[in-house]
Formats: C-alpha cells, sequence, structure tokens
C-alpha cells in the first residue's frame, strides 16, 4: 500500500471512529439532536453541547463499555471534543 | 481503594463487632456522614460496608409515618420514590467510605443526580423491613454511579440505577455536607 492510500485508509478509519463516538454520545446522553449535527471539533461543554458533570460520568462509562477505553477525570482536554475524545479512545484500541 | 485497606470504623459505642467493624451504623452514626434530617433521614440503618464498593442497609417504614396518610388514604404504600431515596442515601455511604472519598468544597453538597433503569416490581408496606443495598459500578469527578436493590424477605420490590453528584449548596442556601474533620477521627477513622 503507497503511502497516500495508507494515509487516506487511517483518515477513513479515523472518521469512521469518530462517527461511532457521536453515536455513542447521542444515544448515551438521550441528545435530542441527529448523530450529523454534532461536529468533531464542537465543545462538549459550555457553549456547545452544553454537557454537565453527570454526563461526563456517563461518557466515561460509555467510553469502556463500548470502547473499553478509559478517560481520567483530571484529563480535562479529552472532553474539550469529539475529537479530542476520539483520540482518545483511538490511543487505546 | 484496595481490601487490604483498614475497614471502616465510626465512633465507637459499646455495640458488637464484627471484623473489626463497629456497624451497625445507626442514626447518630449515620447524621455524621449524611446530610439528611428529620423525617428525610430515610436510612434506618447499615449492617455491611465494604469501604468504598459495596454497602448494605435497612429502612423501616413505620406505619405511623406522614407520608403514608395520603399514599393512599386507607391503602399505605411506601412511595417508590422513597425506595429510591433511601437507596441513594445508602450509596452516599459507600461513597463516603471510600479511602478516596470525594472532598466536597465548602458549599459542596452531595445530591442525588440521576435515576436510570429503575423498576418498582411489588408495592412496600408499612411495618415491612426492606433490605437495601448499593455497589458502587463507576466513579468521574465528584459523580458516581451505583447499582441498587430493595427487598422485602426473598422479594425483590426495586432495582435500579441510581447517580451522585455535587451541587453547589451556597446557591441552595443553608449549611454544607462535610466529612467528620480529620482531627475529628483517629488513625483508623474512630471518631476521637
Amino acid at each position: 500500500m503507497s503511502a497516500t492510500e495508507d494515509m487516506r485508509l487511517r483518515a477513513k478509519q479515523q472518521q469512521e471512529l469518530c462517527a461511532r463516538v457521536r453515536r455513542m454520545l447521542v444515544t448515551r446522553l438521550d441528545l435530542p439532536v441527529d448523530t450529523d449535527w454534532i461536529t468533531d471539533d464542537q465543545p462538549l461543554f459550555g457553549r456547545g453541547l452544553e454537557l454537565d458533570s453527570v454526563d461526563a460520568l456517563e461518557i466515561s462509562i460509555g467510553l469502556t463499555a463500548e470502547f473499553g477505553a478509559t478517560v481520567h477525570d483530571d484529563d480535562r482536554e479529552a472532553f474539550g471534543s469529539v475529537a479530542k475524545l476520539t483520540e482518545r479512545v483511538h490511543d487505546q484500541i | 481503594m484496595t481490601r487490604s485497606e483498614p475497614a471502616l470504623r465510626v465512633r465507637p459505642p459499646a455495640r458488637a463487632t464484627a471484623g473489626g467493624l463497629r456497624l451497625p451504623l445507626l442514626a447518630h452514626d449515620l447524621e455524621q456522614i449524611l446530610p439528611h434530617r428529620g423525617a428525610f433521614a430515610l436510612l434506618d440503618r447499615v449492617d455491611e460496608i465494604e469501604a468504598g464498593v459495596r454497602a448494605a442497609g435497612a429502612l423501616l417504614p413505620g406505619r405511623g409515618a406522614s407520608y403514608l396518610e395520603g399514599h393512599f388514604p386507607g391503602r399505605p404504600v411506601v412511595p417508590g420514590v422513597l425506595l429510591i431515596e433511601a437507596l441513594a442515601q445508602l450509596s452516599g455511604v459507600v461513597l463516603w467510605s471510600a479511602a478516596d472519598a470525594v472532598t466536597l468544597p465548602p458549599d459542596g453538597l452531595g445530591v442525588l443526580a440521576g435515576v436510570k433503569r429503575t423498576r418498582f416490581r411489588r408495592p412496600v408496606l408499612p411495618g415491612e423491613e426492606v433490605r437495601l443495598r448499593s455497589e458502587l459500578t463507576a466513579r468521574f469527578g465528584g459523580c458516581a454511579e451505583f447499582t441498587v436493590r430493595a427487598a422485602v424477605g426473598r422479594s425483590l420490590v426495586a432495582e435500579g440505577v441510581v447517580q451522585l453528584g455535587v451541587a453547589d449548596a451556597g446557591a441552595l442556601g443553608g449549611p454544607a455536607l462535610k466529612r467528620p474533620a480529620e482531627d475529628e477521627t483517629n488513625e483508623t477513622g474512630e471518631m476521637k
């Protein structure tokens, strides 16, 4: 596989993983939005999805249940966006 | 937290011990742990604690409890929401007992933050002893999730999941929840 093909494959896998994380968020948090409405760079807390600390607990449970991944509660950067959350998942699978 | 850590101890009245634990925790012990008072101090006792993991206790709804007058007139039934509240309070004891218990901010108050997948299997009648069980299943930041069950004899009466969080008591008004200060307990956690 050429370097370009490899890069495309990894980008596609990353997009698919992001989509799975978004689906997990919508399902587990029972968000009244379509999965595609959430962008990868959208903040999860504050302005953005306006999630709270109990949602963070749900997300941590969802990451473990669906991806076998864990995020520590002092890793604030992980909850900055779907993309950052996906990075943590990618690093552990 | 590991299972080899010292078991929970509270102030030492002259009661039977089990494996070094000064159980059961009764009303005046639970007042050191939970902020609930009066009719809403629902836990009658806590019999078992595996620190930071699980606990078991009992709710003994008295026949004269005021909430039974209207629920329902002539057909008293313990409200399901009070079973959930009692299970949440027991869960608070589990969280409090953890070696790495959440340190509440000065104005922090431990509160019920969520209830999930909860079912009530049969009504509870006044005078029945309700056995309560709570097991910690997840923690993140100041929030925690517990699997809870309530039973009367061998009959399961309620089961579900409760979530506890931290509210800003300063915004609500009134005293904040706190654990006994470190200088009020000795090395094994007993009240001095």
